[in-house]
């Protein structure tokens, strides 16, 4: 009996330990950081050539390149920040997004907010998929 | 902290001993999650000025349950489960955004007791799945242009597990408060279309914009319940 009691212990403690933050990209499990300006923010970033080898370079699954390129616009991003007059008003809820920095492109940062990390965001914010966002690598900070 | 607890839990079951009579009965009511929130943040930028949002939301949750010992330390169950989730959030006096869904849903569980006490510590597994369906509305105005729009989430699937230690502690002959903790997944789909429409002031002009997409994700971590636990004699 105590046996099978300390086996149910000893798999709760697990899921908790795994329950850490964090978020798997491309095989790794990539750091939680914070934005701490959200006017630093690139909503059309065009990704240059350059950009892209880099990118293809750092990544083991290469279609995360054409995957950042397209959901890092923001007219793939959520109904209630996908436009700038948008964003403008609610700067302070976008602070509440899990943000996962997953590249560095010279002085920018890539993050990305995966929809399951961003369920508590209010309606019209949650992502339906994986959306990007390419940021003044200044205003990224480390939690 | 949570680790302290479930060691906690562990080494108080250690110490009890006791059976229950094959055949006893349960009914329960746990509330499994109750959570609202009510945020209100601003924003100052000297070029642009200030924001502020609110964002007030209700989430409640709720698992009626029957259970039967087929054994002196062995209780199987069936429950349903309910889930409201309520919320708005504005910014400024020109945007509004509400939002809500209600799951149903039936699962099964089983239940070892330590000890038949006063205090009954327990282990559980649990399984279960639940169906429902969602809406969102949106309302803004910008200098530009304004934007009403209409979100169904529909088709919403979950499939949830979950394993967790507990107490029964007796506070009458037959009735028994349920607290326990756990950890628990969840396999979440739903569709999602909207439709909104954007009016622009200059030129005055209009443009119907819609979506649609298939969500499927997984959900886990710990969780909290407490209730109460009825004991009925065997027939």
């Amino acid at each position: 009996m105590y046996k099978f009691a300390s086996v149910i212990v000893f798999v709760l403690l697990v899921f908790v330990s795994c329950s850490q933050k964090g978020f798997v990209f491309d095989g790794k499990k990539v750091q939680e950081v914070k934005v701490a300006d959200m006017g630093d923010l690139y909503s059309t970033y065009i990704f240059s050539k350059d950009d892209q080898t880099q990118l293809s370079s750092a990544f083991n699954n290469k279609s995360l390149v054409s995957d950042i390129s397209a959901y890092s616009k923001e007219k793939n991003w959520p109904d209630a920040i996908n436009t700038l007059e948008k964003r403008l008003q609610v700067r302070p809820t976008m602070l509440q997004y899990h943000f996962y920095k997953v590249a560095t492109l010279g002085n920018k940062t890539i993050v990305a907010l995966p929809p399951d990390k961003n369920r508590h965001m209010p309606a019209g914010f949650v992502p339906a998929t994986t959306i990007y966002m390419v940021f003044a690598g200044k205003t990224i900070i480390g939690k | 902290m949570l680790k302290l607890i479930f060691i906690s839990l562990f080494f108080i079951s250690i110490g009890c001993y006791g059976q229950f009579t094959k055949g006893t009965r349960t009914v329960g009511l746990n509330l499994t999650s109750f959570n609202f929130s009510s945020l209100n943040s601003s924003y100052d930028v000297n070029q642009i000025g200030s924001s502020s949002n609110t964002n007030n939301s209700l989430n409640v949750s709720i698992t009626p349950s029957m259970g039967w010992f087929i054994s002196e330390q062995v209780l199987v169950g069936g429950s349903f489960s309910f889930n409201l989730n309520n919320s708005k959030f504005t910014a400024g006096n020109n945007v509004t955004r509400k939002g809500n869904s209600f799951t149903a849903g039936i699962g099964s569980f089983g239940r070892y007791y330590f000890g038949a006490t006063n205090f009954m510590p327990y282990a559980q597994a649990s399984l279960g799945v639940s169906f429902g369906s969602g809406k969102n509305t949106w309302d803004e105005t910008y200098t530009t242009y304004s934007e009403k729009g209409e979100g169904n989430q529909k088709s919403i699937f979950n499939i949830n597990a979950g394993i967790g230690m507990g107490l029964t502690k007796m506070i009458s002959k037959n009735t028994g408060l349920d607290i326990s903790l756990g950890y628990g997944f969840t396999n979440s789909s739903f569709d999602y279309s909207s439709e909104s429409n954007i009016q622009y002031n200059n030129p005055p002009s209009s443009e119907l914009r819609k979506s649609e997409y298939k969500y499927t994700g997984v959900n886990h971590g710990a969780s909290f319940s407490i209730g109460f636990l009825i004991f009925l004699d065997p027939k």
